[in-house]
């Protein structure tokens, strides 16, 4: 049943992985579609599924049916989006100095360029940690907030270390200090893991992606408050209330509805599935690493993230390890030519070098049962016995031994 | 996986032939921190690994890219700015395929559990009763057992090369006709890490510039240079030293007193010199070299890259010196360089090692013979 070459996906942070029935319904449903703007039947059809779309998302999220959906090709359009365009008016163009922003050191890229971006423009701001107790947290971004903060921009549960950050009561309180700051949340690891609120999280904007929940790549949105108003990104079309001009993509979109709608119907049992997964994983990884090192906020983190250290192990060669066995996990993003990094993020938090260079990120799926768990970390355990029999360091050694 | 046709190929065959191969491209050097590269007369840079990568997915084999940064700084490139800085000439390739390719990686490999290494070098490796041999490639002027000599005998079982019994156009053939994006492709020439101009390297790298004169056998001074690291013995190119009717050669380089010693190409050629660092690979030769006589064998002898093989004898003067004697005409010699003796019919690697300058060797030249044998 369980051979050396079943494939495990426990990289689900990166993917959650596409389903044989999404397939099956796309292809029954898309080539009766034709295009959603046009006036035939094939295009009425395709509206309709498109905008039937909106409100599933929106009913998913807790967001009421005037908060506005944006369909993009991602989550880093969205916060692009987001954050250099969709806001020019409401923080009075670009140029001006005087504007300020919040965000935290361990945003994604397609954050943190923006941010980058900005400061080019002459704004000036600041990344700040977003680790630690929640109200130390909280209080060291108030305690930067000035009257002309235009932007804040915060996570709500990082991709590489699954921690969640508290987000809600950050933005209330934001809100309540200065109520011109426009709040962006990138809420791309939350979908379909914690019960999102965009009501009560109380963010202006939220960026989702819809691969991360098992949708098909290609396919994003930005939700807005209702009342905020937003420039266009793409021009040239009526499309998404002519802020994002182009011919939707149909295929994603539909297979963002029909994910939402099995994950709606099983979501405690999907969060349950993962809790004792996870669980399962930790304890027997406890058990047969002694020296291993959790790197995850245990007590607030996503229900399907571990993050770990297993010293004297290089993370890129466990993770080619594991990959030729059959297990998916990653160790942060390898550069453009494909050499394995040390995790950003870990770094970020002020880990060494040598620390983000033995973590790996293990993220799975609720579809994986306990016998696969127990499956997985025995091929993670062989692994790590074979390279440590071989184990030529070539980070520094004093670094390793001396902890 | 260089990202070569070569390596292309040899990955496509071993493929064909039903091993479970796994494709990994090497990253010895950071292009991003060190200026990025434009040349395409070095390998292994991103542009490669996108070849090297597109090739394994036709191929339909995992591709992997390891850091091997830290170890190929430490086992090549720091040694060969070292011997520029001791006046001698050195031989990364060597040093890579011993310490890098064939051991470090086969380390890797090995904790992964794949039990055997293959690259696309132009070799053989024969299994017969005598065991296994390294031999020459068939397409001799590709061959690069010259930069093997340093593998391990025990090694041999664990390596294929799967190239090594074809020429470079049958190899370029195969690439074609399976549709490998490297079929075409340009080879890399000159050394892998070292983009633009070596004299440049080796300066960023630390070797300092310093000036000295061109001087005869005789001490005559025939000119100025800005830095020894600039020559190789057997140079003539880039002398730039007018006032002589007949072209002159670079005969030594003089670290000490930072002078290169120049002359007339007759005055090149050496009769014999001394190797050391030697590694043997035919198991007849570790017989002989563990034996308490150690008699003097004849070989054939290859003292560079470009060179075909001239014969010679091998007198062991003690388990790690050997001293090679032309018997036919004698030959320029480069200290830093790698000396590989071969089986009389120039076929088969027995090893090799490094051309050392005669004063490292000076004590064992002078000693008498039977204090010599003490020593060993």
């Amino acid at each position: 049943m369980l051979t050396q070459n079943k494939r495990l996906n426990l990289d689900a942070n990166a993917t959650y992985g596409i389903s044989p029935e999404l397939l099956d319904y796309l292809s029954e449903v898309l080539p009766n579609l034709l295009n959603p703007s046009s006036i035939h039947i094939g295009g009425q059809k395709a509206r309709a599924l498109i905008e039937d779309t909106r409100d599933v998302l929106r009913s998913f999220i807790g967001a009421d049916r005037r908060a506005r959906v944006i369909f993009t090709s991602g989550a880093s359009e969205a916060n692009n989006f987001a954050l250099l365009h969709g806001i020019f008016k409401s923080t009075s163009g670009n140029c001006d100095s005087s504007r300020h922003f919040l965000t935290s050191s361990l945003e994604h890229p397609s954050v943190q360029e923006c941010f980058d971006l900005l400061i080019k423009h002459g704004w000036r701001g600041e990344s700040l940690s977003p680790i630690g107790e929640k109200q130390i947290v909280i209080t060291r971004f108030i305690e930067k907030l000035q009257s002309n903060t235009k932007l804040l921009s915060l996570m709500y549960a990082n991709n590489e270390t699954g921690d969640i950050f508290p987000v809600e009561d950050l933005f209330r309180k934001v809100k309540k200090e200065n109520n011109s700051t426009l709040i962006h949340c990138d809420a791309v690891q939350a979908l379909g893991k914690l019960e999102l609120n965009f009501n009560t999280l109380g963010c202006d904007m939220m960026t989702l992606s819809g691969h991360k929940i098992g949708a098909l790549p290609g396919v994003g949105a930005l939700i807005v408050r209702e009342d905020l108003e937003i420039t266009p990104l793409i021009r040239g079309g009526a499309q998404e209330r002519g802020l994002r001009a182009g011919t939707e993509n149909i295929a994603g979109i539909l297979s963002l509805s029909w994910i939402i709608e099995r994950v709606k119907k099983e979501f405690q049992l999907r969060l349950q599935q993962m809790d004792e997964s996870k669980k399962l994983i930790l304890a027997l990884l406890s058990q047969n690493i002694p020296e291993l090192e959790i790197n995850t906020n245990l007590s607030d983190a996503l229900p399907n993230t571990i993050n770990i250290r297993i010293p004297g192990i290089l993370s890129g060669d466990l993770v080619v390890a594991l990959d030729l066995k059959g297990i998916a996990i990653s160790s942060g993003a390898a550069c453009s030519s494909g050499k394995p990094e040390p995790s950003r993020v870990l770094l970020a938090m002020g880990n060494s070098i040598e620390m983000a260079m033995e973590s790996v990120r293990i993220s799975i799926t609720h579809e994986l049962k306990p016998e696969d768990a127990i499956y997985a970390v025995n091929i993670i355990v062989e692994c790590i016995k074979l390279l440590r029999r071989s184990v030529v360091p070539t980070v520094n050694e004093k670094a390793i031994f001396n902890g | 996986m260089s990202g070569g046709v070569d390596s292309s190929v040899a990955a496509m065959l071993l493929r064909a032939a039903g091993h479970q191969a796994v494709g990994v491209s090497m990253q010895v050097w950071d292009y991003r921190k060190n200026g990025g590269c434009q040349s395409r007369a070095t390998c292994c840079a991103p542009d490669d690994f996108t070849d090297a990568r597109l090739v394994a997915a036709r191929i339909g084999i995992p591709y992997y890219v390891f850091d091997f940064e830290d170890n190929f700084r430490h086992e090549v490139i720091d040694r060969f700015v070292a011997s520029y800085q001791k006046g001698i000439t050195p031989n990364p390739c060597v040093d890579c395929n011993s310490r890098v390719k064939f051991k470090e990686l086969r380390d890797r490999a090995e904790s992964l559990g794949c039990g055997i290494v293959a690259t696309g070098h132009y070799a053989r490796i024969e299994n017969s009763q005598g065991g296994h041999r390294l031999l020459r490639g068939i397409d001799r002027a590709k061959d690069q057992s010259y930069f093997l000599y340093g593998l391990r005998y025990e090694q041999l079982a664990k390596t294929i090369f799967p190239v090594g019994a074809m020429t470079k156009q049958e190899v370029r053939q195969h690439a074609r006709q399976f549709g490998l994006v490297t079929a075409e492709k340009a080879e890399s020439q000159d050394i892998c890490f070292v983009s633009g101009s070596l004299s440049d390297f080796l300066v960023k790298l630390g070797t300092p510039k310093k000036r000295g004169k061109f001087i005869s056998r005789a001490g005559q001074v025939l000119g100025e240079h800005d830095g020894v690291h600039n020559f190789t013995v057997g140079q003539r190119r880039g002398l730039n030293i007018g006032g002589s009717s007949e072209p002159l050669y670079v005969l030594e380089l003089d670290i000490s007193s930072n002078n290169v010693i120049v002359g007339q190409r007759s005055e090149l050629a050496r009769q014999e010199f001394f190797v050391r660092e030697l590694n043997w690979i035919a198991p007849e030769i570790t017989s002989v070299v563990e034996s308490e006589e150690r008699p003097d064998i004849e070989v054939i002898v290859q003292v560079r890259s470009r060179h075909e093989g001239t014969p010679a004898r091998l007198n062991f003067i003690d388990r790690s010196t050997v001293k090679v004697i032309f018997l036919e005409e004698g030959c320029a010699i480069s200290p830093g360089q790698a000396a590989v003796f071969y089986t009389p019919d120039n076929l088969s690697v027995l090893g090799g090692g490094r051309i050392v300058r005669d004063q490292e060797c000076q004590y064992l030249i002078d000693a008498p013979k039977s204090e010599l044998k003490k020593i060993a």
